[in-house]
């Protein structure tokens, strides 16, 4: 607990600076949570190229708002809030990211010019963007196939670990509903995964 | 409660419904006390014990993204062009921020912010006709875009509605980005 209150107090501090038009400030925020943030959205449009610009837009929107940051929530939330905003806002305009399911399921679909496209040049690791396991890949395609609503929830709640309380600030949702979503999205992704799972019964 | 074993499966899905929460340890004493009774007995509820703990730990192990190596790069030099931190502060910004204040207000004494509601209107009236030249947003684009953008991002970063169904933000998304988007509302 005491590391937790250390990190909010660093954040707290961060942002007043930030808040008086520091902008080293400002980019320690970036450092902080770049990777957090990327790595969420990325599960989220399962692009780099488009995690990647998600990402950025984050931090400009974030640049631009910080005076109305308050700190009745955090640090944390308050980004996660504007990037799963910018998600939802991406995939009503990409009908691809909601039903992209059929193309990935496909056999072969991995080789096509439609996943490269995907892979930004030169400074980009592929290593880093692929999973190599074949039950790695069968996770991201489930959680892809996943309605966005339950998505949300689960990457929040069990990749990037925050607690239903918070999530609950960043949907603006009812306790219970996260909880919901939760279940409903761990019974699909179980169901999804079980033929690939190596269980003993 | 006490789960039994029932030839209808009622108990088992009750069990299974809190198995996220058991594997999570949320659960009281006395529940895990009793979905564990149930366990001892049930293959099938076993089996779906293994395989969401299994998927959990899937989910918890996936590998983490970061982002190219020119992310910051190109972060700041977009930076660069919006001025400070919080962007250029235009007098449009501080009438937002006295709205804000007064909205803020409002919850508490509903009855004295009232005047300072419309105080607030007739000065943002008055700085809408303040000449162009006092908003040195760079780059410049058309006025009614600057006025859309900065309304979106307003709204996204504080806005405490509920993303998923926020009219607000599809009306401000497809003002800032213009008649060519595809998912135009049919209302309009
Ligand atoms: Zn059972």
């Amino acid at each position: 607990m005491i590391a937790v209150g250390n990190i909010m107090h660093a954040d707290t501090a961060l942002v007043l600076r930030a808040q008086a038009n520091d902008r080293a400030a400002f980019n320690e925020i970036v450092l902080r949570y770049k990777a957090k943030v990327y790595n969420y959205i990325f599960r989220m449009v399962h692009s780099a190229l488009d995690a990647e610009d998600l990402t950025q837009e984050t931090f400009v929107r974030a640049y631009l708002s910080i005076r109305s940051f308050q700190s009745r929530s955090s640090l944390n939330t308050w980004l996660f809030r504007i990037a799963t905003n910018l998600c939802i806002d991406f995939s009503r305009k990409n009908r691809r990211v909601q039903g992209m399911t059929t193309s990935l399921s496909q056999e072969g679909e991995e080789d096509s010019g439609d996943v490269e496209r995907e892979i930004p040049d030169s400074a980009y690791d592929p290593q880093r963007l692929l999973m190599n396991t074949e039950l790695g890949n069968k996770l991201n395609e489930a959680l892809m196939e996943l309605p966005i609503k339950l998505r949300t929830v689960v990457l929040m709640y069990d990749i990037e670990g925050l607690p239903y309380e918070e999530i609950a600030n960043v949907l603006s949702c009812p306790l219970g509903t996260v909880k919901s979503r939760l279940f409903n999205a761990r019974g699909v992704l179980r169901t999804k995964l079980a033929p690939y799972l190596e269980i003993n019964s | 409660m006490k789960f039994e074993l029932n030839p209808n499966n009622q108990v088992c899905s009750e069990v299974q419904r809190r198995l996220g929460e058991y594997i999570d340890n949320t659960l009281s004493g006395r529940e895990v006390w009793d979905i564990e009774r149930h366990l001892a007995a049930c293959t099938e509820c076993n089996m779906v014990l293994a395989q969401t703990t299994h998927t959990i730990t899937l989910l918890q192990h996936a590998p983490l993204q970061d982002t190219g190596v020119d992310f910051m790069a190109n972060l700041h030099s977009r930076l660069d062009t919006l001025g400070p931190v919080g962007g250029r502060r235009t007098i449009r910004d501080m009438a937002a921020d006295l709205f804000m204040a007064i909205q803020t207000h409002l919850v508490l004494k509903p009855v004295r912010t009232l005047g300072m509601g419309v105080a607030a209107l007739g000065a943002a009236a008055l700085m809408v006709t303040v000449p162009a030249a006092l908003h040195t947003r760079v780059p410049a684009p058309l006025a009614g875009e600057v006025i859309s953008q900065e309304n979106l991002d307003r709204h996204v970063a504080v806005t405490a509605s509920n993303p998923f169904d926020d009219p607000v933000a599809a009306k401000l998304e497809a003002e800032a980005s213009g008649p060519d988007i595809g998912s135009r509302s049919t209302t309009e």
